[in-house]
């Protein structure tokens, strides 16, 4: 997976419509919450086979703390 | 009464027939528009032309037993041709009265998919935040008394309703942070052409306020789905006046 394909799959799992960067504020947002959270963790299993805590989620702020936690599976 | 706007769009299933059509022809004689969802074209399209504002039917065919799992991008691609939706109501179903004996893996399976896995599955299309409008939308199930009283012969839709009432409540609690209401209306016998005339001569004593009407079950549908019940969310309500109590 490239980090276009990522940013646009992580979009799709957080249901937005805004054009995910890596620099995006997750925190503030109002697609950041508990389901979310966990939508984003069964992703990241799935996806890379990377079995995230809840910590590491719920501490997120930006996307690219969780591009951070699969990045060595990114292929560019 | 309660009006709507045409820009609330509302998704209904089973459109072409019952307790589907009442809602359908209701909410669009409220103003609402409608995207009414059934096989039979030719049934969508006679209810579109006797509907108040036609020019706010629109008519969907689809089969939703048939690869359920992928009707949350079928509710999607419904929003990408009709906007951002108010609401579903989900009313597509069918009967099963059948001994516990005579229950087949098909028939099982016919039967959940079109009573609870469809639901299930629109409604995670619906609850994507980019489908429905956020606060004030709202999602109805049209579940069953079937799913709170025993009869001979109905463990599968007794079954299948029981469950589309329990996924219900629980939808309503996961998504209630972006707005969304959830509930589900529980009816005892409507006459509907679900329900076969000698079957209703012998429910007949039961109702001593005589049978529920289709429109009894589509104004209380919009009701929840107005803004009038903007607190009512999780709940499930067996519509049977005093009969099967
Ligand atoms: N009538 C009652 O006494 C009663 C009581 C309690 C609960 N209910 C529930 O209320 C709901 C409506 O019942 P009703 O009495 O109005 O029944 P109805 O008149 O037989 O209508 C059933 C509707 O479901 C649609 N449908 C069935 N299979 C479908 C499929 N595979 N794909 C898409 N649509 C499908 C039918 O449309 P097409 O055939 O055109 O596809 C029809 O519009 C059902 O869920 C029923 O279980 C009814």
């Amino acid at each position: 997976m490239t980090t276009k394909e990522f940013l646009i799959e992580l979009a799709d799992v957080l249901q937005t419509e805004d054009n995910l960067e890596l620099s995006s504020n997750l925190s503030n947002s109002e697609y950041w919450d508990s389901l979310s959270q966990m939508s984003v963790m069964s992703f990241l299993a799935k996806k890379f086979g990377v079995h995230a805590s809840l910590e590491d989620i719920t501490m997120t702020d930006k996307v690219s703390d969780i591009f951070d936690i699969v990045k060595e599976h990114i292929e560019d | 009464m309660f009006e709507f706007t045409k820009d609330q769009i509302f998704i209904i299933t089973g459109a072409s027939s019952g307790i589907g059509e009442g809602v359908s022809l209701l909410l669009n004689e409220l103003g609402a528009t409608v995207v009414a969802i059934a096989r039979r074209m030719d049934k969508l399209e006679e209810i579109k032309a006797s509907s108040a504002h036609p020019e706010n039917f629109f008519c969907e065919r689809k089969d939703l037993s048939v690869d359920c799992g992928t009707l949350d991008a079928y509710v999607r691609s419904l929003k990408a041709k009709y906007g951002k939706f108010r609401g579903l109501v989900y009313c597509a179903g069918i009967p099963a009265v059948i001994s516990l004996q005579a229950i087949t893996p098909e028939m099982a399976e016919e039967t959940f998919n079109i009573n609870y896995f469809a639901p299930l599955f629109m409604a995670k299309g619906f609850a994507d935040r980019r489908v429905n409008t956020g606060k004030g939308s709202a999602m109805v199930f049209i579940s069953s008394i079937a799913a709170e009283c025993c009869g001979k012969g109905m463990s599968l839709y007794s079954g299948s309703k029981a469950a589309l009432k329990a996924s219900a409540r629980v939808i309503a609690k996961e998504i209630a942070p972006n707005g969304v209401r959830v509930n589900s209306i529980l009816p005892a016998d409507i006459e509907t052409p679900m329900t076969a005339e000698e079957y209703m001569q012998r429910r007949k004593p039961l109702y001593p306020m005589g049978f529920g009407s289709v429109s009894d079950v589509a104004n209380f549908v919009a009701f929840l789905l107005s803004d009038k019940a903007k607190w009512i969310s999780g709940q499930s309500y067996i519509m049977d006046c005093a009969a099967l109590l």
